[in-house]
């Protein structure tokens, strides 16, 4: 091949392969997305009523720009409330759901519901060691890491986002609560 | 058909991806600290050598040289995604404990280098026969690995499925570096330390008894 002379053959075979690839690509997508956005749907509606661990029935509230659940008992008494938010972890963002009971302020749950911490390392976020220690947490504890939070050793940086997403969420609940409601 | 069990066969021992070419590294340190994620690794890898070498052999007449490479990235790359996007709907969980590593196998030069150095250059046959036992040569190392770490770091075998053997008794104190990346430093170290004695060993005795598997031997260290 000459120098500075691009042979168009190359050109084509190399843009052939990438559309079928996309071609391909667009395929698979459109078979598994619905799939993952139900998983993601029903992890979401499974999470809220594991961070609100007595709740029989839950209603969604929009309010403004933030958006939670409420949780009621068999009796239609309000339990508590959950909602979402995301600290930054070692990998990435971490999206955590916080159930909280605003009359006792308390925390009354937490699941993770997505993040891309280390595999085996920081991922232990995710287990039920780690996540017990917030739950029965005061809104008024420091929630400082190594004095109030048990870190996961090794996994500072995600120990530390998931406290953070937690302090978020009592942040948000606080300000639509605010003022007792 | 002795041929290609041939080349099958090299990639589980002789020519073992992880334990003799080392290669593929950054999966076998990340994602080996339970058997559950190296398995799954090991065969999402699979899918994507033998779809990759499938592809690459069959189009090996149509794809000038100066473009292979970003051709075979392109071909691999389609395939990861497959994995990627099929894995997020159907294994939700252990695609979440994977996470990054499942897109980063695109990188994994193992593929790349099948692709390269074998499935360009043979026939559909032996390059399926080749990236089928290369799969199973890493497939099986990761699983091993895997186990090793986490019996050792968790006590368990095949943890976050539905088959979680509890392998040691309460009085087990797991060890937590184990399942950190120093763990699989030295499982790796300890495993390829062991797969040569072993070697040296047959080599040895060959020697002693002059066998007709010399030959394979001294092919072997000639690698």
């Amino acid at each position: 091949m000459a120098k500075g002379k691009i042979e168009p053959r190359l050109v084509i075979v190399l843009t052939i392969i990438v559309m079928c690839s996309a071609v391909l690509l667009s395929f698979v997508h459109q078979w598994t997305e619905p799939i993952i956005a139900e998983h993601a749907a029903s992890a979401d509606a499974e999470a809220v009523l594991a961070v609100l661990p007595e709740a029989e029935e839950t209603e969604f509230v929009s309010a403004g720009d933030l958006i939670y659940y409420k949780g009621f008992d068999g009796a239609g008494n309000l339990i508590g409330i959950a909602l979402q938010d995301e600290g930054r972890g070692y990998e990435g963002g971490i999206r955590v759901m916080v159930g909280l009971d605003m009359e006792d302020e308390k925390v009354l749950g937490i699941d993770i519901l997505e993040h891309s911490e280390t595999p085996g390392l920081g991922s232990r976020i995710t287990e039920e060691d780690f996540l017990d220690q917030f739950v029965g947490k005061s809104f008024s504890d420091s929630f400082e890491l190594q004095n109030d939070i048990d870190v996961i050793s090794g996994a500072t940086a995600s120990s530390r986002g998931v406290t953070e997403a937690i302090k978020g969420a009592i942040d948000k609940a606080l300000e639509v609560y605010g003022g007792g409601e | 058909m002795l041929k290609l069990f041939k080349d099958f066969a090299k990639g589980l021992w002789k020519e073992n991806p992880v334990f003799v070419m080392l290669l593929g590294m950054c999966p076998v340190l990340a994602v080996t600290n339970t058997a559950t994620t190296g398995l799954f690794m090991g065969v999402a890898t699979s899918f994507v050598l033998i779809g990759a070498g499938i592809v690459n052999s069959l189009l090996k007449n149509l794809i000038p040289a100066e473009v292979r490479i970003p051709s075979f990235i392109v071909i691999i790359a389609t395939f990861v995604t497959i994995v990627d996007y099929t894995s997020r709907a159907f294994f939700p969980d252990i695609a979440a404990s994977l996470a990054l590593f499942i897109p980063l196998i695109i990188v994994n030069c193992l593929i790349l280098g099948r692709s390269e150095s074998f499935a360009s250059k043979m026939p559909v046959s032996r390059a399926i026969a080749d990236a089928v036992g290369m799969g199973v040569g890493f497939t099986w190392a990761l699983t091993f690995l895997g186990a090793i770490r986490e019996i050792l770091g968790f006590g368990t075998l095949f943890r976050g499925t539905e088959f979680t053997l509890q392998v040691m008794g309460e009085w087990f104190e797991p060890l937590s570096i184990m399942t950190l990346p120093p763990g699989a430093f030295l499982t790796l170290g300890v495993v390829i330390g062991v797969f040569r004695a072993v070697e040296n060993k047959s080599l040895s005795l060959t020697r002693l008894f002059g066998n007709s598997s010399l030959n394979t031997a001294k092919e072997e260290k000639s690698i």
